[in-house]
This record gives structure tokens, sequence and C-alpha cells, in this order.
């Protein structure tokens, strides 16, 4: 990564866990070490914050989430939180769905009321002050509650910021089997660690 | 209870203030009240959050060239980030809001 104290600056705990994870996983990915470096000021709130984001509620399936995830991820050109959310969805929703939303989401395979709010997310992404009234209206006439926008919201908005850190500090990108392992345990463990 | 995503927004928000931090907090209050950050940061500050893929190890070895260390680049990085986030939380909540009083 870009900052070398993430390595040279981690503290005793945070080592043990990057290497328990690399024990059991085969590798730790470079997010790890961004949310255990000082942990207090920054990635414990954050990263405390994606299981409720990510997983809780009936709003939309997990399946769902990841989907929105791995889009919103491409919309910033991300592609380390692309393709780990994109891996993690394939767990869940299968890789031909994972992928079809990636490439294109006005094509793939998803219910209507999960395209309209790509659609939305992608706005909110790209050219948030263009978001309007009109945009919710847009929503509301595909079906989706409000409860459901602010739920796709907020997984936009988790993606937004660590997007924004996993290509300023320059994660490290996986390998197809690393990306696979990510994918199982984010599925699994639903973030909860 | 959950906390709303608001609540959580905020405290984020006055966690990165309220911490001691290697950037004074004017600093970190002006990145993440999207104002203008001082000398060089400014730059690095906008193009974190309007672009991110675009910065490189030159950006980074600029800051530090500049006097910056890495734990004021991490927490302007942090900074800048959130602010995108908050900016893209705001956007969507106005426009809730506008829906349901226009309804």
């Amino acid at each position: 990564m870009r900052l070398e104290i993430f390595d040279k600056k981690a503290t005793l705990s945070a080592r043990v866990i990057a290497q328990v994870v690399r024990f059991v996983e085969g590798f730790s990915p470079d997010i790890i070490k961004v949310f255990l470096y000082r942990k207090e000021f920054f990635g414990e709130r954050f990263q405390g914050k994606f299981h409720d984001v990510m997983c809780d509620g009936t709003l939309w399936t997990h399946g769902e989430r990841e989907l929105m995830a791995a889009f919103v991820s491409g919309k910033n050109k991300c592609r380390y939180c692309t393709d780990a959310h994109r891996a993690t969805a394939a767990q869940i929703v299968g890789d031909a769905i994972a992928q079809a939303v990636v490439i294109d989401a006005s094509t793939a395979p998803i219910s209507h009321q999960l395209r309209a709010a790509l659609v939305f997310l992608e706005k909110l992404t790209i050219s948030p002050r263009d978001v309007d009234a009109g945009d919710i209206a847009r929503l509301r006439e595909a079906g989706l509650s409000y409860e459901q926008i602010e739920s796709a919201v907020e997984v936009c908005v988790q993606f937004c910021i660590v997007n924004r850190l996993a290509d300023t500090f320059g994660f490290r990108l996986q390998s197809s089997k690393q990306l696979a392992n990510e994918g199982k345990t984010l599925a699994t463990k639903k973030y909860k660690f | 209870m959950r906390t709303s995503f608001g609540e959580y927004l905020d405290a984020l928000r006055a966690r990165l203030l309220d911490a001691s931090g290697r950037l004074p907090v004017s600093v970190r209050t002006d990145i993440l009240e999207g104002r203008i950050a001082p000398g060089l940061l400014n730059a690095f500050v906008v193009r974190v959050r309007a672009s991110a893929t675009t910065v490189t190890p030159e950006h980074i070895a600029e800051l530090r060239a500049s006097g910056l260390d890495e734990d004021q680049i991490f927490e302007a990085t942090v900074c800048a980030a959130v602010r995108a986030g908050i900016e893209r939380y705001q956007a969507a909540m106005n426009a809730l809001s506008e829906h349901r009083d226009a309804s």
C-alpha cells in the first residue's frame, strides 16, 4: 500500500489479527489493515456498520445489497471493491447475475425494483447534486418503499467511502482464488468478524 | 435499538473531529465540510473526493515532500472520503424529504 504506517505502525493486536486472517484465509486483505489502523479514529465505527447496512432486516436481501455494492463500486471505478463484492454476490445469487449487474444492470436478470434502485444509485454515486424528488417519484412508481430507498442509499454511502480509501491507499488487487475465499467469508459471516 | 444511519454518520463525523490526530481539527473540519484545505492538501482532498482512482503514489510523495506525514495523509483521506459519503447521503435525504412533502 502507499502508506507504510499500516504495516510499520500497526499495533500488536492488529498484526495478530492480520496474521490470523492470513492463516485462515491464506492472505490478509489490505482493507483489514486500514480498518485496524488507529481503529478508534475511524475503522472500528465504520467497519462495524457494515452488518447493519448489508445484512440487517428484510428490505433487501443480502445478495441484492452485495449487487448494489458491486454496482456502486463499479460506477466509482474501484476495481478492488467491485471485484470483492461481485465475488460475494456470486456466492449468494450466482456468478451469472453478479457479472451481469456489473457489466450492464439494465439487462441483468434482476427484479424490476432492484433495477430501479440501481438506476438511482448510479445517479447518486456519480452526480449526487442532480438527485431530486423526481428520482424518488420514479422509485416509488417502481414499487419501492421509502425504507427500501433509504436502505439502498446506505449501501451507496458506505461504498462511496470505502471505494475512495481503496483507491487512494492503493489496495492490492486479489487473485481469483482470494476473491472466492473472501466472497465466501463475507457471504457466510455477514460482516460479523 | 439500531442506530439510524444519519445518527451513525453524525457520530462518525464527530469522532473524526474529536479524536486526537496529527491534522489540526480546523483542517479536518474544513475537509469534512467540503471547504478549501490548506496548500497542496486541497488538490489532494478534491482528487480523493471527485476521482480517487486518479490518485497516484506521486501525489502521496508530493504531500510527504511538502511536510505532511503519513498519519496526516491518512486523516485527510478518511475525512475526504467520509465527506463524499455525507454529500451523497444529504442529497438523497433532501430528495426524499422533498418528495414526501409534495406527496
